[in-house]
């Protein structure tokens, strides 16, 4: 389509759109319905209720009294009172790009309602390939505020982008879009109607774009209304019912590849919920049902979904595409609270059919049924917590021209975990969390081989202590299983179970105001287990490992200006693989391979004026790597970095103040992997901003 | 004297849920059946070409263990980056990529019957020796191809690998693919990369 098409189109369509205003449509789009929630709805509406029925008569009365002071004031408040403009420029770089970039925000301000346009602009370099990418924009948003008997507001944006891309054997790419788009929505006041409380919304949208990418064009101008009706009616006190209809359509044409098309949609979306706050209880029930269905050029695609069209011949390669869709969904939520207990219950199901017409997809079924438990409680000094997650859900899918469905692929979980704090002592405290979870996926019909189990389980026991302002303890003990099972014969043979111990003690010492000590040491054991390693075939061998890590932190403040972070970070570790296990049970390790790793880091940060810091880091790294067995060798490497870098940020003048702030650092490395690239570079970002 | 009476009703409870869970036994997983074939032969992950290579064989067998198993364990960042076409063409799928759903993504791919060949890495590639506990491959180039019934696509993509040491083993943790190469038959024909695939399943 020609760039000025949508223009005769535009006029028609807000004046259509200007005259509808306050009716409904039938139609909506269940995608724009599903953000435009139930119980957001619902919760605006029970608002509504019960300002009307709270503060209705106050308002009313105050808005009688005061009229005629508004009145005068809002002669006296000139129609436009305020233009202000925020131009910033700027410029940033890592070690993947640099990047140039504008923004000018100008700002309207009305006696009324509001102006804000922001216009940006980009150009972007990457160090670690051949691209560049230049952006443009310009969004708009203007409200009328009270300016009107209902609330108006639209929302405008333009983007532009051009990237040019160049792959290892110097083919360039371009890609090139620009899109315009363009929101009005208008909201009349709640209406109240005895004890019904109407709400009613419109929205008019066009959608426009061209893109060029990898010579094959994909454009489309379209246009869409939508509209939606909510009535709230409070049938006792504290339970309110809600309903609601929101509806969209559209329609406009695209251009895809070498072929051109009308594209439409419709769609429609109705809830119904019930909302109550009650004594201890609150929570609410809802339903909600969608519809949509979509016409549109589309390439053409194979049964998962996935664009297919090497050997076509190019007017076979897009396809006039018509989508449907219906879902359904129902939640019920309670929250239960009883002095210093609380219980909550979530139950909720969703279903929803998609078919395509031309798309080997074709149809495809989803389900899915959800509960979640939470009970908590205080008593005492104890604090308990518990909750329990179940869902089960399928999908099933019935492959173009085939005659039967695939099978259903389930996924089920459960999820179980408590947590329990108590005060042991004077100033120690104790934390207790179990977690179970099993996933499962299950294959109906087998239709893959893919069925398979996951078992986790976590316990983990936390001593805290504390000396205040002085020396702080922790002591973590933490034992982990993860059953990794595949079900079906031609998978199960890397089953495994992995058992890991952690035992982790810290403290923090604060020496002086100046110094403080920081240290931790952490011994960590995993062993796994192959569930049929005994089977020569197989061909798994059980391993055990074994690491420790000592860490020491020095914080240094000598003055309030400077900050100096010392760390040194010890590590080693060994793999080690079962050779064998005797007649009383105990097994016995080779170990493969010891690693030693030293790290000493050094920071610091000085702030020289209020405005100015200087700051720098650096660290250096030793890896010795003994591999054993029936080849040994030792392998020692060093890598590190340093970098030093300033900070500033200044402000000049209070009316229409000129903002400078700047960050930069330069970096050098070294080290086996580390690239050209990576080894030299600066990370920046300066920018420059006046406000007038 | 009710709070006595509560306060040890609590620790009574306490007491039985932190036994009860003790014995593992909540929950049950199924019993799998005895291998009959040798599978996948995966490599200890003790250096990042192994865990590499690791993925290589996850793809080639559509085993979902080998995948989950090498990228960062849960409770650790993974971050994928796509490139620009596949930004474009899954937009919004990607700025909260995570671990979940990384493996959400793999477990769909293989569960919807596809077979695949895979070559993760080019014979040109250079692979650094590890250091400390980070190690970034630039610019390594994977080539697979996915069949599903009569359909066969080839992705090929030249990417920005981080590979991560957790506790003892070494671990995918960033992957950031740069652009997608050109089909080796045809150098005018750009090939989709991974991100095409992630935001495929990855949706579903």
């Amino acid at each position: 389509m020609p760039r000025g098409h949508v223009t005769p189109v535009l006029v028609p369509g807000l004046v259509l759109w200007l005259a509808v205003t306050g009716a409904l449509m039938a139609h909506a789009d269940p995608n724009s319905a599903a953000a435009d929630t139930l119980s957001a709805a619902a919760a605006d509406s029970v608002a509504t209720i019960q300002s009307a029925a709270v503060g209705g008569a106050a308002a009313v009365a105050q808005a009688a009294v005061q009229g005629k002071t508004t009145d005068t004031a809002l002669e006296a408040v000139p129609f436009l009172t305020k233009v202000s403009h925020e131009p910033k420029a700027g410029v940033q770089a890592d070690v993947r790009q640099y990047k140039y970039y504008g923004e000018d925000i100008t700002t309207l301000t009305f006696r009324e309602g509001a102006f804000k346009n922001t216009l940006n602009w980009s150009w972007e370099d990457y160090r670690k390939q051949q691209k560049t990418t230049e952006n443009r924009s310009s969004q708009f948003n203007y409200g009328t505020g009270k300016m009107l008997p209902f609330a108006f507001n639209m929302n405008g944006s333009w983007n532009w982008s051009d990237d040019l891309t160049t792959n290892t054997v110097g083919y360039t790419n371009q890609s090139r879009r620009e899109t315009k788009m363009l929101t009005a929505s208008a909201s009349p006041a709640k209406i109240q109607m005895g004890a019904l409380t109407n709400s009613f919304k419109t929205i008019f949208e066009l959608n426009d774009q061209k893109s060029v990418n990898q010579n094959q064009r994909n454009n489309f101008s379209e246009l869409a209304l939508s509209g939606g009706y909510q009535a709230g009616l409070e049938v006792a006190d504290g339970i309110v019912l809600v309903g609601r209809v929101y509806g969209k359509t559209t329609s406009g044409d695209r251009y895809l590849g070498d072929s051109s098309s009308q594209s439409s949609a419709s769609a429609d979306s109705t809830g119904f919920g019930v909302y109550f706050s009650r004594g201890v209880g609150t929570g609410r029930f809802e339903v909600a049902r969608s519809n949509m269905d979509r016409q549109y050029l589309d390439f053409r695609k194979n049964s998962n979904g996935l664009i297919d069209t090497v050997g076509l011949a190019e007017e076979e390669k897009v396809v006039q595409e018509l989508e449907t869709k219906d879902a359904v969904s129902v939640e019920f939520q309670n929250t239960f609270k009883l002095s210093r207990t609380s219980l909550s219950v979530t139950l909720g199901r969703d279903t929803d059919d998609q078919d395509y017409r031309v798309s080997r997809i074709g149809l495809k079924k989803r389900r899915q049924d959800r509960m979640n438990l939470t009970w908590s409680a205080k008593v005492g000094r104890d604090s308990l917590a518990l909750s329990y997650k179940y869902s089960w859900k399928w999908d099933d899918q019935r492959i173009k021209e085939a005659t039967a469905f695939r099978g259903k692929q389930f996924a089920k979980g459960r999820d179980f975990d408590m947590t329990w704090e108590r005060p042991l002592i004077e100033r120690t405290r104790m934390t207790f969390r179990y977690h179970e979870g099993l996933t499962q996926d299950i294959a109906e019909n087998l239709y893959n081989q893919n069925d398979k189990d996951r078992l986790l389980t976590d316990t983990s026991l936390r001593l805290n202590r504390e000396w205040p302002n002085l020396f702080r303890t922790s002591m973590i003990f933490s034992y982990k299983q993860a059953q990794d099972l595949s079900i079906r014969e031609s998978r199960s043979s890397n089953n495994n179970i992995k058992d890991t111990y952690e035992i982790s003690p810290t403290y923090l010492w604060t020496l002086s105001p100046w110094l403080t000590l920081d240290q931790s040491y952490q011994i960590f054991i995993q062993y796994t287990d192959y569930t049929y390693s005994e089977l020569e075939a197989v061909g798994r061998s059980d391993n055990y490992n074994k690491r420790g890590n000592l860490s020491t932190k020095v914080t240094i403040n000598p003055t309030s200006r400077l900050d100096v972070i010392v760390q040194h970070d010890y590590n080693k570790r060994f793999n080690a693989t079962r050779t064998k296990t005797d007649v009383t049970g105990r097994s016995f390790y080779n170990k493969d391979q010891i690693q030693a790793i030293n790290k000493v880091d050094l920071a610091i940060r000085f702030r020289a004026t209020p405005d100015v810091t200087f700051e720098g880091a650096t660290y250096q790294t030793r890896d010795a790597k003994d591999l054993l067995g029936s080849v040994e060798a030792t392998t020692i490497t060093h890598s590190g970095q340093v970098w030093v870098g300033v900070r500033v940020n200044k402000k000049w003048g209070k009316t229409r103040p000129l903002e400078v702030n700047a960050v930069v650092k330069k970096y050098n490395a070294y080290g086996p992997a580390v690239r050209e690239t990576s080894a030299d570079y600066w990370e920046a970002d300066v920018w420059m901003k006046w406000s007038f | 004297m009710t709070r006595i009476f509560r306060h040890s009703a609590v620790c009574a409870l306490a007491g039985f849920l932190v036994l009860a869970p003790l014995t593992g036994c909540l929950f049950e997983p199924r019993t799998p059946e005895a291998p009959s074939t040798v599978s996948v032969q995966y490599l200890p992950k003790t250096s990042p070409s192994n865990a590499w290579a690791n993925l290589e064989r996850s793809l080639i067998n559509t085993h979902a263990f080998g995948w989950e198993d090498n990228i960062v364990p849960e409770g650790n960042d993974f971050i994928y980056l796509p490139d620009t076409n596949a930004d474009e063409q899954f937009p919004g799928i990607f700025a909260t990529w995570d671990r979940a759903k990384e493996v959400n993504f793999i477990g769909n791919l293989y569960d919807s019957g596809v077979s695949i060949t895979a070559k993760l890495r080019n014979d040109e590639f250079i692979v650094p020796d590890p250091s400390g506990t980070v190690v970034v491959w630039e610019g390594v180039v994977y080539d697979l191809t996915v069949k599903t019934g009569d359909s066969s696509i080839r992705y090929r993509g030249r990417a920005i690998i981080t590979f991560r040491l957790v506790a003892n083993f070494w671990y995918i943790a960033k992957w950031e693919d740069q652009f997608g190469e050109s089909n080796p038959d045809n150098e005018g024909q750009i090939l989709p990369t991974m991100g095409v695939l992630r935001g495929t399943f990855g949706s579903k």
